[in-house]
């Protein structure tokens, strides 16, 4: 076995060595470098009550097949599509969410193609002036540049079964946001990161279910591999890699994996595919341009079609659809101020609570749960009980201690119990203590050849003899004088 | 005097395909002719002169044409209606060879 490195490049720190096992026999001998290029595509049906271009219901979930259309949305001749306002004004949400500049002008486009689940032989989507352009997330530092967030209609949904493909257009037409990214990712972490923030962002906006089980958030990573000849500086390469991807010129080639529904699938098609480009790069060739389908079962991708030529789509203005134009009173009215959203919130907690970062993190990736732990917040405003009673609500709420069927006033009175210094019948101690001694003899032996350790069992279960009424601190201290003698 | 236009067989072939047609060797043949000279035909505006003239992709002046959010069933399909064009339908489903 031959072991390939690619570099991982972080633009504000460290270098991660990533190693790929190939057979020998793919053997060339120079050492070469190669570093995977990943841009993403994320399409997001929108939970509007109704479709993109015509008054259907855009919730066509588990409806009898072909019972949600209309002349619109069956691709009629004559019908005549006209868009729906908060698709729109939620796609800029998005934009906004997502730092992007929003567009004054905007318009949809036709993009042509066929395929049985289109029924007009082509799609309204946005091309030269989409809706939100030029936008970034940051994680950790790294910044992943947004490319543009457009808006279109979603296609109807095929399924294949024995020699037939059979369409239903209960979802044709539906509001479906594409979100496009710079290809900013080498490696498949950080894709899935990013892919979770976007999420929990989107759902904060409150404007998509984002169910990935119900196929409304739909994921396609674009993947090649650069390899960066041994004859360069390495540390000028350094430099043009800085989140700066574009300076180098892109792979002769990229590879799309489609539709996939699961971060976790994400990241095994990316890492299937970086070692498959690998293997065939290394055989000195260029791995073809295609589209490819995850396969669940062995977390492989199998080619779905060759691109054998670039698409041809034909874009051009829908003559159906006048022209969009938006003030800058429009803008400011329609998504002037978004909720808070989950990197604010989370370092709000921080900043205000005193939180753990990583606590901070969690309770923040669902909006609810962060409602909940504030609302439990105010009610004991003043409260000084329990000492550092927010981490103490938080690991309460993230370990699950107490349920949060609980109203959050129930909550709060529960926790405080839990946390309250207890006070502690010295008698009852000492005899329990005693008991515990004499029960847990092993342990103890344990104890005096120095696994110290053990005091914490002891601990629980001086507890329990006194069903939860002491302080374990006071109960520690009490055992750890007993065991010393 | 507009310029001729000449289409290849390459261009047909293309052409045919983006709107998937099938053509006969003497479909081509005939595309290549008159497919050219109604492209000639149209040329023939490049005489005017536009160069003061907006591009513009509508021409009703209309624009910010929206519907307000709000499903309505007033003209939803029933099931038979939806797919009585169709060509082959299975179970409420349009039907189609077996494409993937």
């Amino acid at each position: 076995m031959k072991i390939i490195k690619t570099i991982s490049r972080h633009p504000h720190g460290s270098e991660d060595l990533v190693s790929f096992q190939i057979p020998a026999s793919a053997g060339t001998t120079n050492f070469m470098k190669y570093i995977p290029v990943i841009g993403l595509e994320i399409h997001v049906e929108l939970k509007t009550a109704s479709k993109m271009f015509c008054q259907c219901s855009a919730d066509y979930f588990a409806k009898p097949p072909n019972s949600n259309t209309c002349p619109v949305c069956l691709g009629m001749p004559g019908a005549l599509p006209v868009p729906n306002e908060t698709a729109v004004n939620w796609t800029m949400k998005i934009g906004k969410a997502l730092n992007c500049q929003l567009a004054s002008l905007s318009k949809f486009d036709r993009k042509h193609y066929f395929y049985p689940d289109l029924p007009k032989g082509y799609q309204i989507s946005q091309y030269v002036e989409p809706i939100a352009v030029n936008g970034y997330l940051k994680l950790k530092g790294k910044k992943f540049r947004v490319q543009r967030v457009h808006l279109e209609e979603d296609t109807g949904k095929l399924i294949h079964s024995g020699k037939d493909t059979l369409v239903d257009f209960n979802r044709s037409g539906v509001p479906l946001v594409e979100i496009v990214t710079e290809p900013d990712f080498d490696n498949s972490n950080d894709v899935k990161e990013f892919l979770q923030e976007l999420h929990t962002i989107i759902k904060y906006l409150d404007v998509s279910d984002a169910d990935m089980e119900k196929g409304s958030m739909r994921l396609e990573p674009n993947i090649s591999v650069r390899v960066c000849h041994p004859g360069l500086d390495p540390g000028s390469q350094k430099d043009s890699l800085v989140h700066e991807n574009d300076k180098l010129p892109l792979p002769p080639y990229k590879v799309e994996v489609k539709n996939i529904n699961s971060f976790n699938f994400v990241k095994k098609a990316i890492d299937y595919e970086v070692k498959r480009h690998l293997e065939i790069l290394e055989k000195g060739e260029t791995p073809i341009q295609e589209t490819r389908g995850f396969v669940e079962a062995d977390s492989s991708t199998k080619s779905q079609r060759s691109k054998e030529e670039t698409h041809d789509y034909r874009y051009f203005p829908d003559p159906d659809i006048p022209p969009l134009s938006f003030s800058a009173d429009y803008l400011s009215a329609t998504v002037g101020s978004l909720p808070e959203l989950p990197a604010a919130k989370t370092n709000r907690f921080i900043k205000k609570f005193g939180l753990k970062e990583a606590d901070a993190f969690l309770l923040t990736r669902d909006k609810e749960v962060a409602g909940y732990f504030e609302k439990c917040l105010t009610l004991v405003k003043g409260s000084r009980i329990v000492e550092d009673l927010p981490q103490k609500l938080a690991n309460a709420i993230l370990n699950k201690r107490v349920t949060l069927n609980l109203g959050p006033d129930k909550f709060v009175q529960s926790v405080v119990e839990l946390y309250k210094p207890k006070a502690t019948d010295m008698e009852k101690l000492d005899a329990a203590v005693k008991s515990v001694l004499a029960k847990n003899q092993s342990a103890v032996e344990e104890y005096k050849k120095g696994k110290e350790r053990v005091i914490m069992f002891l601990v629980g279960q001086v507890m329990r003899e006194m069903k939860g009424q002491a302080d374990p601190l006071k109960v520690k201290k009490e055992l750890a004088g007993k065991l010393k003698r | 005097m507009a310029k001729r236009i000449t289409l290849t067989r390459d261009e047909i072939i293309h052409l045919a395909k983006l709107a998937d047609l099938n053509l006969t060797e003497e479909e081509i043949k005939k595309y290549q002719q008159e497919l050219s000279q109604t492209l000639d035909y149209i040329a023939n505006l490049d005489e005017l002169d536009t160069s003061a003239v907006e591009p513009t992709s509508q021409t009703t002046n209309d624009k910010d044409v929206f519907f307000q959010d709000g499903a309505k069933n007033d003209r939803l399909f029933s099931q038979e209606k939806a797919t009585a064009n169709a060509k082959n339908k299975k179970n409420n489903y349009f039907a189609v060879n077996r494409i993937l």
